[in-house]
């Protein structure tokens, strides 16, 4: 777990698709916040329930094994599909502020470009990850500044593509989600999906916290991700899709 | 919501602290089979 907008959140936002043996250890978990409503008066924190402390510019993590037999397997939910285009490109990896990017092969101000095509804002950037649809979601757009910040980093080697409109969050989970027949370690949803969604007393996707960003290896928006385990060789049931399944980048 | 982890009840679970600058250390700290949390 790591404090939203924390240093340490921006570095494994931005560095953990680097890291070494990334994809062969099942990491899961999620970004922590605060109140909508106390936005820019209080700071995420993370809380180490052994020792008691605080910290809002510390990522704490838990390490467990599992008894011979046993496996864990991490997956992600995504109810979001690509849009037919156009083509979105980035000049530099990161959080933003974004200036400038390459619609279809043009050079413009990405916030112009949102804001003259009067881009609804609320459905993520997706980038395929070898098979795999990775989120990135728009904070904010500033038109006057020029500038885009986001939710997470973009990649200059990416090439991204707005979301298809999501009419109905609910029916949308209810699509994707076959879901395991048995209980699962753990599952965690975004916040952004239960502000938009309009989620509210709504029975969508699996138990478990709404956050402020999720983590399945590395940093996701928009997204659900869950955590099952299970018997070793047993196939895996359910809607996700699993970065340890995803064919292997090379690894510095 | 209280959830009750799935462990080897021989190897008690490690929590580690992480900054800006040690979080890479995040993979290397993994367990061979497990999950990290």
């Amino acid at each position: 777990m790591m404090p939203a907008f924390s240093e340490v959140h921006l570095a494994y936002g931005k560095d953990a698709p680097r890291f070494k043996g990334l994809f062969v250890h099942p990491i899961v978990g999620w970004v922590t916040g605060i109140d909508l409503n106390d936005l820019g008066k209080e700071t995420p924190k993370v809380f180490n329930g052994k020792t008691g402390e605080v910290f809002a510019d510390k990522a704490l993590a838990c390490h467990v094994s599992l008894p011979a037999g046993k496996t864990a397997d991490v997956e992600i939910v995504n109810i979001f599909e690509r849009s037919e285009g156009p083509d979105i490109r980035f000049e530099t990896d990161g959080f933003g502020p974004v200036t400038d990017c390459w619609v279809d092969d043009k050079k413009t101000n990405f916030a112009r470009w949102l804001t003259d095509n009067t881009v609804d804002t609320k459905l993520p950037l997706m980038a395929d990850y070898n098979g795999a649809l990775i989120n990135v979601s728009i904070q904010a757009v500033d038109p006057k500044a020029g500038t885009v910040s986001l939710y997470a980093p973009v990649f200059k080697d990416r090439t991204y593509r707005l979301a298809k409109p999501m009419p109905d969050y609910v029916q949308g989970f209810k699509s994707v989600t076959a879901g395991p027949t048995h209980d699962l370690a753990f599952a965690c949803n975004c916040t952004l999906n239960y502000v938009y969604g309009k989620l509210d007393g709504a029975r969508a996707g699996l138990p478990g916290p709404f956050t402020f960003g999720e983590i399945a290896y590395q940093l996701l928006n928009q997204t659900m991700v869950y955590l099952d385990v299970d018997d070793a060789g047993v196939p895996h049931e359910g809607g996700g899709t699993s970065p340890s399944r995803w064919p292997r980048r090379t690894e510095p | 919501m209280v959830q009750e982890l799935v462990t080897d009840e021989r190897a008690t679970p490690k929590i580690s602290v992480y900054d800006k600058k040690t979080i890479d250390r995040v993979t290397a700290d993994a367990p061979a089979n497990g999950y990290t949390f």
